[in-house]
């Protein structure tokens, strides 16, 4: 699938953490899964979804707050790691997923916030368009505002695809030799990091509960 | 308060199937979140086949959209009860209660909180991450034995059926009551649903963990001792200084220094 396609799917999938549908496709344990199946090994984008899952569970879009992009996060790391998955090099793939995935979720967020300030715009045209009673026109700019949200993720998503097919051939070019093996408890790590960010979740809430 | 002038008294009633494109419409919402007025435009697209159905002049339209393009804000599912309550008021307005859209204005100021309060507390607080521990126990489970999509198909049900069932019988009841919504939410609707999200996805992450523990130990040792040890450093770490990039990176940083002492 090209870059372009895929970045498009992404920017879809991620419509759902608040724009629209909401129904959970966009987080990890489903959009990784739905990459992998569409990229040719859904095995790992399973097991990506599941440790990716655990380190963004905690975020929680609510309200006003400004909440890091963590499900095109994900779904950017996994399609790189499935991309690169050829060269036989899973350790080092995995860590330059990982990082762009972290610059992602960072990006992602500022980008929220500056579709949540042109959605101010969308408001002004919306309250003139009710003031003419146009329905038609005020349902064009409610689906512009979509549209607006999935080209901007659908655009960090190209950029982030593209930059690994910069980054990772250079990468391996220029590390030393071993540095697959360096690399191996990078994994595990990260598995680790997911239990750490979950766990006082669930103690809070159980906290809370009784 | 904007006062409303009475519309051109109609006889024209809701019908289902005007409900179920609400119903529809609900799932863009938060469509155009903004700083201003927050989800009030989603809400109004929403009553679009509303205003369509009970008004046919400009003016009485332009009244209407006026209405529910100001500020409000709820949970995006449970503003299905602020939608029910709306086309219920304004039904009445339309048929000539005239005092209908005054208490439409202060009942929906009054659910801004209550709606937030209790749907963050029991999708976002609860049935949202539940679930997906939920889904991620029995993925990891049943991921080798390729029931992978059964799993997730589970995972997805149990947070979509109360979110589907909230936002359709959120407008019905909505509608149902009226001004008399405050009925719908006493202090112990929703706890067993709550109690029985909270255990079944905490017993299922402890059943996870198990499995992790025995999957990672029989694999190499070394690979928990450092999952054990970066859960132990970035949990103290993230405790500590709330920052998340920086535990992140700290996270690999120390454990691709690891990797080279170890190599």
């Amino acid at each position: 699938m090209s870059n372009l396609l895929l970045s498009l799917l992404i920017g879809f999938l991620g419509l759902d953490t608040t724009i629209a549908f909401q129904v959970l496709i966009s987080q990890p344990i489903f959009a990784c899964p739905i990459l992998g199946w569409l990229l040719g090994n859904p095995a790992l984008g399973m097991e990506i979804g599941i440790m990716m899952q655990l380190i963004w569970l905690n975020v929680l879009p609510v309200g006003a707050a400004v909440f890091l992009e963590g499900n095109i996060a994900s779904m950017v790391t996994c399609a790189i790691a499935i991309q690169f998955e050829e060269l036989n090099l899973p350790n080092l793939v995995f860590t330059a997923a990982f990082v762009i995935g972290m610059a992602v979720s960072y990006l992602g967020a500022q980008l929220t916030v500056l579709d949540r300030k042109l959605n101010g715009l969308i408001l002004k045209l919306t309250l003139e368009a009710a003031q003419k009673a146009s329905l038609k026109q005020i349902a064009l700019l409610d689906f512009t505002s979509v549209l607006i949200y999935f080209l901007m993720m659908s655009a960090l998503a190209y950029v982030a695809l593209w930059g690994a097919g910069q980054m990772i051939p250079l990468l391996i070019e220029n590390l030393p030799s071993p540095a697959e093996q360096k690399l191996e408890f990078v994994k595990p790590a990260v598995w680790g990091l997911g239990i750490s960010l979950t766990l006082p979740m669930i103690f809070r809430i159980l906290r809370q509960k009784s | 308060m904007m006062k409303n002038a009475s519309p051109a008294v109609s006889s024209k009633r809701i019908r289902k199937w005007d409900i179920f494109r609400v119903f529809l419409r609900s799932f863009f919402m938060q469509s155009v979140w903004n700083y201003r007025s927050l989800i009030s435009v989603g809400f109004g697209v929403c009553l679009i086949p509303i205003v369509k159905r009970l008004y046919s002049d400009e003016q009485s339209r332009k009244e209407f959209l006026g209405r529910h393009l100001k500020f409000f804000n709820s949970h995006p599912y449970m503003a299905s009860y602020a939608l029910g309550v709306s086309i219920r008021l304004e039904e009445a307005f339309a048929a000539g209660e005239t005092d209908a859209c005054e208490k439409l204005e202060r009942l929906k100021n009054l659910l801004i909180s209550i709606l937030g309060a209790v749907g963050d507390r029991l999708f976002w607080f609860t049935i949202k991450p539940f679930s997906l521990l939920a889904g991620v126990s029995a993925l990891f489970l049943l991921s080798d034995s390729g029931f992978g999509g059964l799993a997730l198909a589970g995972a997805f049900l149990l947070y979509n059926i109360p979110h589907f069932y909230l936002r359709y019988n959120g407008i019905l009841e909505g509608y149902e009551y009226g001004a008399d919504i405050y009925k719908c939410f006493s202090n112990q609707r929703f706890r067993i649903l709550r109690q029985a999200y909270i255990w079944t996805g905490a017993i299922a992450f402890v059943l996870f963990l198990i499995i992790l523990i025995v999957k990672l130990g029989s694999e190499n040792i070394l690979f928990l001792g450092a999952m054990t040890g970066a859960a132990v450093l970035s949990g103290v770490c993230y405790h500590v200084t709330r920052k998340f990039y920086f535990t992140v990176a700290l996270t690999l940083i120390l454990f691709i220094i690891a990797g080279i002492i170890v190599a």
